[in-house]
């Protein structure tokens, strides 16, 4: 049997835009940007109350929120450990600084057997980038910090956490930053995964390259006033420029998603799926309001291979995969226990 | 009933037939074909493993993976030295047991200093004979070198985090998780999954 006093069940996702902490232990989510700012040693003092690493050799990074937001006021672009939805290529500091801040996220561990479930995305179908060094990488991360671990398909932690009424069969959508999951479970197995490249990121570098500017700041606007229906309550020319720019390339992302859910379902599902199944959105993209019934609205003018129920949102886009990581992990243990 | 036992951890293993499940586990594979489990092991690259099986009357083996490691398939190898002495064995055998029965026959003097004289040119050669091939060793050709070592990885850099400091943090928490509910549905995903019985 499981020693449920003496195990941490952990849900960690970890997306191109924010990293996320679910654990079994506590009723609160943890949650970061994935993100860094080389800064100036000498700049120290000045941010002092924000979060920072340093080496030995004398590096000072700025991590997670804090370093998007100095970096939008120094009008600097961050750094990525990731980049669509994998480890980045470029950023040769990345794996040990994202391996520092998983280490802060997931807490204290000591003197306890933790097990986790961790993100992964599905192959794209637009990329030639294979998920197998990421997948790799993530795993000595985890065993560096002691964790038992198990990579399991983002998407698929979204039907976990949010469809358990519909026993586990259901289409889910991650619109995260750097790619879109898209997930058809049925009774909790997985029936087709995939990704593609276009996702938050991409619709940010559209913009910014359309209207000169620096993708983050382009984010940033973006967290701020994005709404896909009604009034915006901004009065300013360029930022409305903006707002427009941003409208049509989340129209365009969507379409392009389901366009490809319709193709690969095609091409890739033999079974027949006799009732409706829901169709879950989540993911950090799909945050601004209205961008369901945009959705929907799309979803509707298409030739479906299968029967919608309803087009709903996860309760919390930004942690349905964590929590859904942490539903798996916990499941899995038990299982063990009972073995 | 074969059952299939893992004690590694850390492994998700998805063999088709049953459902997924998290290593260290013990599962019952009766119904799947030993080759299929076998290949998915292998793939996994999980070594440390037994299988069970026990027969309607009770009778109980155990296998592990030295016992489907392509090794045990090969083939005898009969050394040739091996073989040459133990025949020569044999003939001087022969020779000793004839010259035995005819002294026992013919007790005279002559004959038995003949008899020491062909002991001795006997043993003679027999040690000449061990020392001429004895250095000669005999190895199957496909087999690996000894020293080769597979689980030698040090070309990995190591995930070093002990030169760097985290001051401060700027993780945020959000209140969510009702444990009652996920203990619910991570119960209902594990029946659905096959883990309860």
């Amino acid at each position: 049997m499981i020693d449920k006093l003496n195990v941490i069940c952990l849900g960690v996702d970890i997306g191109t835009g924010h990293i996320c902490c679910a654990r079994s232990d506590s009723d609160e989510i943890r949650i970061t940007k994935n993100v860094f700012l080389e800064v100036d040693k000498d700049d120290i003092p000045t941010i002092a109350d924000i979060s920072y690493v340093e080496s030995d050799s004398g590096e000072t990074y700025v991590v997670g929120t804090h370093a998007f937001e100095l970096a939008n006021m120094l009008g600097q672009k961050v750094s990525r450990p990731m980049e669509k939805g994998l480890i980045s290529p470029k950023e040769i500091n990345a794996i040990d600084v994202i391996t520092l801040m998983i280490k802060d996220l997931i807490g204290e561990t000591k003197d306890k057997e933790v097990y986790v479930s961790f993100s992964v995305p599905a192959a794209a179908i637009d990329d030639d980038r294979s998920i197998i060094y990421h997948e790799n990488v993530f795993g000595r991360i985890f065993n560096k910090l002691g964790v038992n671990h198990t990579a399991v398909n983002e998407a698929m932690a979204i039907i976990y956490s949010e469809c358990a009424k519909e026993k586990f069969t259901s289409v889910a959508i991650s619109f995260g930053a750097g790619m879109s999951n898209c997930t058809i479970g049925f009774n909790g197995m997985e029936i087709l995964k995939f990704s593609t490249a276009r996702a938050g990121d991409w619709i940010d570098q559209q913009v910014a390259a359309d209207l000169n500017m620096v993708a983050n700041r382009v984010t940033s606007k973006k967290e701020k006033y994005m709404k896909l229906k009604g009034e915006v309550d901004v009065k300013n020319k360029k930022d409305r420029r903006i707002l427009e720019a941003l409208y049509y390339y989340h129209k365009a992302l969507i379409d392009y998603t389901i366009k490809n859910i319709i193709a690969e379902f095609d091409n890739k599902v033999d079974i027949e799926l006799e009732d409706p199944i829901p169709i879950v959105i989540s993911g950090g993209t799909s945050l601004p309001p209205g961008f369901v019934s945009l959705f929907e609205q799309i979803i509707m003018q298409k030739e479906l291979p299968f029967e919608i129920s309803e087009v709903r949102r996860a309760r919390n886009p930004l942690t349905a995969v964590a929590n859904g990581l942490l539903v798996r992990t916990m499941s899995d243990v038990k299982t063990m226990g009972e073995r | 009933m074969i059952t299939l036992k893992i004690r590694e951890k850390g492994h998700l293993v998805e063999i088709p037939g049953i459902a997924p499940f998290r290593t260290p586990a013990d599962v019952d594979i009766s119904k799947i074909e030993i080759r299929k489990v076998i290949g998915h092991l292998q793939v996994c690259g999980i070594t440390d493993y037994e299988i069970t099986a026990v027969s309607p009357k009770g009778d109980t083996e155990i296998y592990n993976q030295e016992d489907f490691s392509p090794k045990k398939k090969k083939k005898k190898v009969v050394d040739p030295f091996k073989k040459e002495i133990e025949s020569r064995f044999d003939r001087l055998e022969n020779i000793l047991m004839s010259l035995f029965n005819r002294e026992k026959k013919r007790n005279d003097e002559e004959n038995k200093e003949q008899i020491t004289e062909k002991l001795d040119r006997l043993e003679k050669l027999s040690e000449k004979l061990l020392k001429s091939k004895g250095n000669v060793i005999h190895r199957d050709v496909n087999e690996k070198p000894i020293d080769e070592d597979d689980e030698n990885l040090a070309f990995i850099p190591d995930i070093d985090i002990s030169d760097l400091k985290l001051k401060s943090s700027s993780v945020k928490s959000i209140k969510q998780n009702q444990m009652d509910e996920l203990d619910d549905v991570a119960n209902s995903l594990s029946e659905l999954l096959g883990g309860k019985k």
